[in-house]
């Protein structure tokens, strides 16, 4: 990593709350470093995370592990077909003795949001919690609520085939800065996995690691890294290449694949990589 | 940051945003499977300041 404008402190400083946060998680998802280091990665570009895999490959405990291993505002919602926008973002309510409304905020206003199985929820829901997302603040009945920083979202789904899902539409998804597959883990891993159910661990249960106000202030050092022109070339030339599949011959997409192009749209800004 | 910084985290930020024709789905290529070819692909820029 070249740190440019970054002092050595500051990303030593970053490294070691990163191992920290890492080995944590670790205590409870086993034998998935490289998955877990991506969330940290993601988490470190302020972006929203993504878990998808078929039940049971422990998508919520990682979501949750995560975010029991940071102190300070978490929420969680279950997204079932039946939740409306307000019990994401929340509702305007006459309270007792009050003459106007208030608007009683939903569980979205929190640093780390776990959204549980997102395409269980009505498209209308779902549309709900990515604009949030995206805007990083809450609209309703003309009133803005901006949503408290760092705001990350880390939710969990299955694979869009299994019954009683709602795929969310491409245009949602890239509002995720990463979608992670969290795969089968190993027979000694599947040992640990057993040993920590007989133990009756979980991952509620893990001490926090490092604060919200840490994370924040993460997001700012690795806001700083610098990034070579000849990088960003490099990172441009990546994602504009399936755009001229047409062109670019190789044996890997052959027919329709290279005629009709699979589109890619990217804000490069989405594409920000994490220093590690 | 450096090229292999890039290469690491590729695939899970590329993959989600390719859309696939029903073609090429039925071929078996993924949006991941996809991006880790065009990381093969492209050369790495050797001196990272040159620009």
């Amino acid at each position: 990593m070249t740190a440019g404008a970054v002092s050595t402190e500051g990303t030593g400083w970053v490294h070691d709350r990163c191992g920290a946060l890492i080995r944590n998680v670790e205590r409870f998802i086993h034998g998935k470093t490289a998955v877990v280091r991506d969330s940290v990665i993601c988490l470190l570009a302020e972006g929203h995370l993504l878990i998808e895999d078929v039940p049971g490959v422990a998508k919520t405990s990682l979501a949750k592990a995560i975010a029991h291993s940071i102190s300070g505002s978490m929420k969680r919602i279950q997204f079932t077909p039946d939740l409306l926008p307000s019990d994401v973002i929340g509702v305007q309510m006459l309270e007792k003795n009050e003459r106007e409304f208030q608007f009683r905020k939903g569980p979205i206003f929190a640093h780390i949001v776990v959204g549980d199985e997102i395409n269980r929820a009505s498209p209308k829901t779902q549309s709900a919690l990515l604009e949030a997302m995206a805007e990083r603040q809450v609209t309703v009945d003309g009133e803005t609520y901006p949503l408290p920083w760092p705001n990350i979202v880390i939710a969990t789904q299955n694979p869009i085939d299994l019954q009683g899902t709602y795929a969310l539409p491409e245009a949602q998804l890239d509002r995720f800065m990463m979608l992670l597959r969290v795969g089968y883990p190993s027979i000694e891993h599947e040992m640990h996995i057993v040993r920590d159910a007989v133990a009756r661990k979980l991952p509620e249960q893990l001490e926090p690691m490092i604060t919200t106000d840490d994370v924040g202030r993460m997001i700012e050092i690795a806001r700083r890294v610098e990034v070579a022109p000849s990088i960003q070339r490099y990172m441009v030339r990546l994602w504009r290449l399936p755009a001229g599949w047409s062109t670019f011959g190789w044996g890997l997409a052959p027919g329709p694949a290279t005629r009709s192009p699979s589109r890619v749209r990217l804000a490069p800004s989405s594409a920000r990589a994490g220093p590690l | 940051m450096t090229a292999d910084d890039v290469k690491a985290v590729a695939r899970s930020v590329l993959g989600h945003r390719l859309l696939l024709t029903p073609e090429a789905a039925v071929q078996g290529l993924t949006g991941e499977g996809i991006i880790e070819n065009i990381i093969d692909s492209v050369a790495v820029p050797q001196d990272p300041w040159g620009g």
